[in-house]
């Protein structure tokens, strides 16, 4: 991290370092560095010890939806064949890869004009990648693989079931991570560094507890933190998940917290007259319709087990662990664990409604969601609607059902307080 | 012996009779194991001296009651599966395996628990198959079901009699195969449909009986003269060819169906099991066979090549890629295999698979296409 001579805020912070990323993705051929395109959540303890240097593609086609820009790579990967019903993270990101690959003859001026806005993803010498946050990433990335003709790799983790991680399935992504090992040092044609791998572990250890502790302040009331700011703050987690820069943006979010906690403020403005639980990746095209819509009511986003999914906990060199933390993510655990996490979570941070974003893209994140919502609200009496929409594509949304159905869970959780406060 | 009329007959009423099947089993006293799309340990289960029945959906049912589970953009496998399930079609199988080969089936296995209270049991096939961690991790997760098995059967699975049931299967297998084959060489002895049923009815019923009569079926249609076809040799790709009335309509295209890579039909018993002493090593190792799928990577044939020269092989005038609707792998799958297909000049178009659908114009219509489209090339 470059000095700086003033104090920044975490939002600042969180600029510079998505500066500072970008020029070392662009930097990193002419630095010498191997990149590799992974998957959000991917061991990339293994990657950092070897110094390589780990992008997100997914990360990328969030930003690309997030500034508006998403539409005419959808529109030009649908050109070739792919139907608007797989993910749209991957839509944009086909595009993005042809463009990267100067191989989009075809490309519209809109198209290029929306690629040189882009954040930098540069080409990939391998893909590496787990198939824990969903099954459609083993299809993406091997064919983005096959296309650049680079090593690829993913670390499979058998799903969960009730009473599981077993033995058997540590040691199924036990085993894999040797073999990930054995092709990192045939790709970096060198031998695996392992104590810089536990240096990382410990590094990346230290900062999944420090980002879990700085978005639980989540949990107060009234919030001191702006839940949506999770979204960005994640961003850090995401890509650079062991580096001391991340440690010193979730440090500083906790240093903000308990100084709004002293004055009484918060990074929300406003009344925070509901607490609610945001379930699902966020509808980037139209997250500021959303953000300010639900702020109009006074909504306070204080829950999500998205972001959380990055707190990735362990003892550091204890592989059994490290492994059970790859499988133990949530859309990769059964129904009973998802109700329970969610119940949870609705108690600690005293939520009163949940919204739970129908995402198209993402069947993991969406089909199992109607019978868990269900018995969460059964087992907590919190009130939950579904609307319809998607991570990138912008045609699937619709501003007045949104509108309509956050409506009608705000008048739920009215009636809910005022019948609490009768009792 | 048998006619094969008489055995197409039977496999026609075993592939259109499954209600009819498990209450019968059930009357007899023999335990039963649903089987969830794709692949399934029917070793296990028959050495178990159970019998496995395919749970793949059903055709043009009214989805109402799985609508508080799942979303409109569901394949209709898992629509279905979870309507049956809710209307109590499962309640007479004492077990459900389910391999969970994509996000929506990882899905679905949670929400089917919910919705009925069938002993379900995952037995995960990995998807990077082809690594060592995955042999070693697949002889855990074979035994872990066996023992499941074990305990609702009441009877424990020796190692003979596992075994003698991998020969059994692999003799199931090869016959299915020798079946396809045989009507590769003499394309229109049999109407699209009538090649269907036997597939299906092979994931409904005893695999001895099955044995038997297909072995019949394959020798006297391997002594039938090579009828005088004039129609169209079609290849077919994806996950299965139904509602049967698209089956149908090939049919009366003059269609014949000369191969296939459906997972429902011809991908999951084209592998043997490979030889070997320890019988859940064999099936690890027979799982790591499994090549050019849409469930395993890396494949060493890739699936679009693997589709492309076996349509070539087989004398196919073009490929029918049947698109489950909302089926991520083979969405992902399509557009590189359409590429590929065109470039070494086969034919190939794609037509959408619904299990819901009741009304059959539009495949009509473009398969009607695809049929001038073949016999211009011709």
């Amino acid at each position: 991290m470059e000095a700086t001579t003033e104090k920044l805020t975490s939002k600042q912070l969180l600029r510079q370092l998505d500066n500072e990323y970008d020029q070392r993705l662009r930097n990193a051929h002419a630095d010498g560095k191997l990149v590799a395109w992974c998957s959000a959540i991917v061991p990339q303890e293994f990657l950092s010890a070897m110094d390589i240097i780990a992008c997100f593609p997914e990360n990328h086609s969030a930003a690309a939806a997030a500034k508006g820009l998403a539409a005419p790579f959808i529109q030009y990967t649908e050109g070739l064949g792919y139907r608007a019903d797989i993910c749209s993270y991957a839509r944009v990101n086909i595009a993005v890869a042809r463009m990267l690959n100067d191989d989009a003859p075809d490309a519209t001026e809109e198209m290029k004009e929306a690629y040189a806005k882009l954040p930098a993803l540069p080409k990939p010498d391998m893909v590496i990648t787990t198939n824990n946050s969903c099954m459609v990433i083993p299809k993406w990335y091997g064919e983005m693989a096959n296309y650049f003709n680079v090593p690829f790799v993913c670390i499979e983790t058998a799903p969960l079931g009730k009473e599981e991680p077993t033995q058997d399935r540590i040691d199924y992504v036990k085993e894999q991570f040797k073999e990930l090992i054995v092709k990192l040092e045939e790709i970096c044609q060198r031998p695996f560094d392992y104590d810089k791998f536990n240096e990382v572990m410990k590094r990346s250890s230290r900062n999944a507890k420090q980002w879990l502790k700085s978005m639980n302040y989540a949990h107060i009331t009234p919030s001191p933190i702006d839940g949506f700011n999770y979204f960005n703050y994640m961003s850090s987690m995401v890509r650079e998940r062991s580096e001391d820069r991340t440690y010193e943006l979730c440090k500083l979010v906790e240093t903000e917290m308990e100084e709004y906690i002293k004055t009484g403020q918060s990074q929300y403005k406003g009344e925070q007259k509901y607490r609610i639980q945001w379930e699902g990746i966020a509808c980037w095209p139209y997250f500021g319709h959303n953000v300010r819509f639900m702020k109009e009511y006074g909504i306070a986003f204080v829950a999500s087990l998205y972001p959380l999914a990055w707190a990735i906990n362990y003892e550091p060199g204890n592989l059994d662990e490290l492994a059970e933390a790859y499988l133990r993510i949530y859309t990769n655990c059964d129904f009973d664990y998802n109700v329970a996490i969610r119940k949870q979570l609705v108690e600690d941070a005293k939520v009163e409604g949940i919204i739970c974003h129908a995402n198209k893209s993402c069947r993991i994140n969406i089909l199992m969601q109607y019978a868990t919502l269900r018995e969460v609200s059964k087992q907590t009496g919190v009130p939950y609607i579904f609307f319809d929409g998607d991570q990138s594509d912008p045609n699937l949304f619709s501003k007045a059902q949104f509108e309509t159905r956050v409506q009608s869970l705000v008048e739920t959780m009215e009636a809910n307080k005022i019948q609490a406060g009768e009792e | 012996m048998k006619t094969i009329d008489e055995i197409l007959k039977i496999m026609e009423y075993n592939a259109t009779h499954v209600s009819e099947i498990v209450k019968t089993l059930k009357g007899q006293g023999k335990k039963i194991v649903g089987t969830f799309p794709v692949y399934a340990p029917i070793e296990i289960i028959h050495a178990a001296g159970m019998r496995s029945i395919d749970c793949w959906g059903g055709e043009k049912i009214d989805i109402s009651r799985a609508v508080s589970y799942l979303p409109p953009f569901a394949c209709s496998i898992v629509q279905s599966q979870t309507e049956l399930a809710m209307m109590g079609a499962y309640d007479d199988l004492d077990a459900i395996v389910c391999s969970i080969p994509c996000d929506t089936f990882r899905c679905n296995n949670q929400n089917i628990r919910t919705a009925c209270k069938v002993p379900f049991i995952t037995c995960y096939y990995t998807a990077m198959n082809k690594e060592e961690s995955s042999v070693h991790f697949m002889i855990k997760e074979l035994k872990k079901v066996a023992g499941r098995l074990e305990e609702i059967s009441g009877k424990e699975i020796e190692e003979a009699q596992l075994q003698n049931s991998i020969e059994t299967c692999n003799a199931f297998r090869r016959e299915l195969m020798r079946f396809s084959e045989i009507l590769a060489k003499k394309p229109g002895l049999i109407s699209p449909r009538e090649r269907h049923n036997v597939f299906k009815a092979a994931g409904f019923m005893d695999k001895e009986e099955f044995i038997e009569l297909i072995k019949s079926l394959n020798g006297q249609l391997d002594a039938e003269s090579k009828p005088e076809f004039k129609g169209s040799r079609i290849y077919l790709a994806g996950i299965m060819t139904e509602p049967e009335e698209i089956l149908d309509i090939m049919d009366e295209l003059d269609f014949a169906i000369v191969g296939d890579e459906l997972a429902q039909e011809s991908r999951r018993y084209r592998v043997q099991i490979p030889e070997g002493s320890d019988p859940f090593e064999r099936l690890a190792k027979g799982w790591q066979m499994q090549d050019s799928c849409t469930f395993v990577m890396p494949n060493f044939i890739p699936r679009k090549q693997y589709i492309t020269e076996s349509a070539k092989a087989l004398g196919a005038d073009g490929i029918i890629y049947c698109q489950m609707t909302f089926c991520d792998p083979e969405l992902y799958d399509y557009p590189d295999t359409r590429n590929y297909a065109i470039e070494k000049g086969m034919p190939i178009i794609s037509i959408d698979i619904d299990l819901a659908s009741k009304t059959f114009e539009q495949v009509h219509t473009r398969l009607q296409s695809f049929e001038e489209q073949i016999s211009l090339k011709v």
